[in-house]
């Protein structure tokens, strides 16, 4: 009985030590949230070997979409993100895919099971360099930027009210 | 769907032995994915699946992605289990299994599980039956030690959440109801849990709660007695590199009511007469287990899973139980996994090997003596899409074969088979399909 | 069971863990999920598979709990 109770202290004890440490870190990464301030500048490779460079794209409303091929609301989200494109970029909108793959094989072979190719960049980071600047909370991270270059919307996670949330903000940063 | 051949089942003509029998069993399957797909032309896996060569190990072949965290809903899916049991005390069980996953919305999804188990054993009644030592009647259905004599069925609905707003945002939570059915047996159980997300999704708690409602009316006696169980449990889950994962797990079990086995017979030779008496154990047993699990992944293509558990109850019962199991990609068409669990129990406090008088709790349950086990595991999953073959040849289907050998060594001989030894071996057949 | 072992399996369950994730504590960003999204690193992948396991275990064997698996509703306990 007395052993009983000695394991089941030493455990309850070392669970609440784990979930204040969870806790703690909870604290520690809530982190600062880059909203409505200028977003970082970066510049990466496609797949091909083409420089991509956010500054660049000054003038334009910008989707920042973080994704990997082994997450699956990012795959979902891609086929989405190559039709909102090509609807949208005639006005002054981009999507920026950035996949952070630690194998390039990966997210090619992604790529090429695509019915429809994008036509915005796909930078492979493979290093997570660029979503670092951004301190992403989840996968995947979909962030807007208006035309002055300010991160002004942010979403983690892909979902059906996403998508229309997505839509309507696009359209309201185009036209402002 | 461009295809250089008819459909994928005409592929390989009917097989004798055991190929042949795992074919036959394919074409149900195949049957249920067909439709399926032309109910759904759009398939998720955009990749088209003509079949190019018995293995094509290359791009058309899908990983099943799973959700790694609990605030992913789990994936559209149809499960089919075909599972067997044979050991040397000459108990045969075959459970067939099957469970549906549907998500209904973005943030909840329903499944449904149906299982039946069916028994074939030259058990307890049998024993009865021969040895005429109470004065059980037989029993009314099945009977003969070579014929399916006992049927349960298992029928579970279950309901998950993902809460999108407010203080618990992130959360997810889950609801299952279950039932199952024998001739001389029945249980309802419903179970809860709910898990949250801490620390950028590298912490999970998960609180649970299991509580079942059983009834115990044995055709070989009158009576009808309940048996209730309560059980709370708590896991935490914390990722602690990109390549290592560990779990704690710890559970609290309450069980009271009527716990033993009404078809165990406890033999006490008195003044040199043998007398028959039914077991008799606590109406209550308080059961507690505390498991650490972690999982490294070596390299990109193998993880090591290390499981741990400590178990202690109120009958003095203990146990430890370690756990290995490798599992390894063989490109992307198959898995293979090699899994060793060794257990060791000690003795109820009631236990024992010979009762000598009557006494208030007596038993000759096995479960109950010091004893230990060793499981050898070996597992096959195959992709689909990377075979020329029914079923796989479809990259939304995956294949499990999982094959164990199992022996348990106990310290007493068991009451009825009179070995000390138990050797069984394991067979499950599973296919899954992505929808 | 000895009081050697106990502590020793207190040791790896408890502080081992413990100790980990002080040194790792939420290191592991979101970006970072390649390997642990692999199914061969998440626990139970197959449900239904580990309660088939659990099944015939749990008929066989004096204890339950803490495996992570679910099964139940025959009268085996």
């Amino acid at each position: 009985m007395k052993r009983n109770l000695l394991i089941l202290s030493a455990l309850a004890l070392s669970a609440l030590a784990l979930s204040a440490l969870a806790l703690l870190c909870a604290i520690a990464f809530a982190g600062s949230n880059p909203m409505n301030t200028a977003a970082p500048t970066f510049s990466g490779k496609t797949a091909q070997g083409q420089i991509i460079n956010l500054a660049d794209y000054k003038g334009k409303v910008v989707l920042l979409d973080f994704w990997a091929s082994w997450c699956g609301p990012c795959r979902e989200e891609f086929p989405f993100l190559v039709k909102l494109h090509e609807k949208a970029k005639r006005g002054n909108f981009s999507v920026i895919a950035i996949n952070v793959d630690t194998e390039i094989e990966k997210m090619k072979e992604f790529l090429s099971k695509l019915e429809v190719q994008p036509s915005f960049p796909v930078i492979s980071d493979a290093q997570g360099k660029i979503p670092a600047m951004f301190d992403l909370k989840g996968m995947p991270t979909t962030i807007l930027i208006d035309k002055k270059g300010v991160v002004r919307y942010r979403h983690t996670g892909f979902t059906e009210v996403e998508k229309e949330k997505l839509v309507e903000e696009v359209k309201s940063l185009l036209v402002e | 769907m461009k295809s250089t051949l008819p459909a994928g089942r005409f592929n390989i003509p009917p097989l004798r032995g055991v190929r042949g029998v795992l074919w036959l069993a394919a074409i149900p399957f195949e049957f249920l994915v067909s439709h399926f797909d032309s109910l759904r032309a759009a398939s998720f896996f955009v990749g088209n699946n003509t079949p190019l060569a018995l293995l094509k190990g290359g791009i058309m072949c899908c990983l099943f992605i799973a959700s790694a965290f609990a605030q992913d809903l789990p994936q559209d899916e149809v499960q089919v289990n075909l599972n067997s049991y044979f050991d040397n005390f000459n108990v045969q069980i075959y459970y067939p299994t099957i469970a549906v996953t549907k998500r209904f919305s973005d943030s909840s999804s329903v499944n449904l599980r149906y299982l039946v188990d069916v028994i074939s054993a030259a058990s307890m009644r049998s024993y009865f039956a021969v040895d005429g030592v109470t004065s059980a009647t037989t029993k009314a259905e099945g009977g003969g030690d070579n014929h399916p004599d006992e049927v349960r069925q298992e029928a579970a609905i279950g309901f998950n959440e993902l809460l999108q707003g407010g203080l618990l945002k992130g959360g997810s939570f889950s609801l299952n109801a279950l039932y199952s059915r024998e001739h001389d047996y029945s249980s309802f159980t419903l179970a809860g849990s709910f898990s949250y997300l801490l620390a950028k999704k590298n912490t999970t708690l998960q609180v649970g709660m299991v509580r079942s409602w059983d009834r115990s009316f044995p055709q070989i006696r009158t009576w009808t007695r309940r048996k209730e169980v309560y059980t709370p449990s708590f896991t935490l889950t914390q990722a602690l590199t990109p390549k290592l994962i560990a779990q704690l797990l710890f559970s609290y079990n309450r069980t009271s009511g009527y716990i033993g086995d009404p078809y165990q017979i406890v033999q006490v030779i008195d003044g040199g007469q043998v007398r028959n008496f039914e077991t008799t154990v606590p109406d209550q047993r308080v059961r507690k287990a505390v498991g650490g699990r972690l999982n490294y992944k070596l390299g990109q293509q193998s993880a090591l899973n290390l499981a741990l558990r400590y178990y202690w109850d109120s009958w003095d019962v203990n146990s430890f139980t370690t756990s290995l199991l490798w599992q390894r990609h063989l490109g992307k068409a198959a898995t293979l996994g090699l899994g060793y669990r060794n257990y060791f129990q000690g003795r109820a406090y009631f236990f024992k090997p010979q009762y000598a008088a009557p006494e208030l709790y007596m038993t000759v349950d096995t479960k109950l003596e010091r004893g230990y086990s060793n499981d050898y595991e070996i597992k096959l999953t195959l992709n689909g899409g990377c075979y020329r073959l029914p079923v796989l040849s479809n990259p939304n289907v995956q294949l499990n074969v999982l094959m164990n050998l199992y022996h348990r060594h106990s310290e007493t001989p068991d009451w009825h088979s009179r070995y000390q030894d138990l050797f069984a071996y394991i067979f499950s057949f599973g296919a899954r399909y992505r929808f | 069971m000895q009081d050697g072992r106990l502590r020793k399996t207190l040791l790896l369950l408890g502080v081992l863990p413990l100790a980990a994730s002080f040194t790792n504590c939420a290191t592991v960003q979101p970006w970072q999920r390649g390997e642990l999204a692999d199914p061969i690193m998440i626990f139970n992948e197959n449900p239904i598979e580990a309660g088939i396991n659990e099944h015939y275990l749990d008929y066989r064997e004096g204890s339950t709990g803490a495996t992570g698996a679910q099964s139940g509703g025959c009268g085996c306990g």
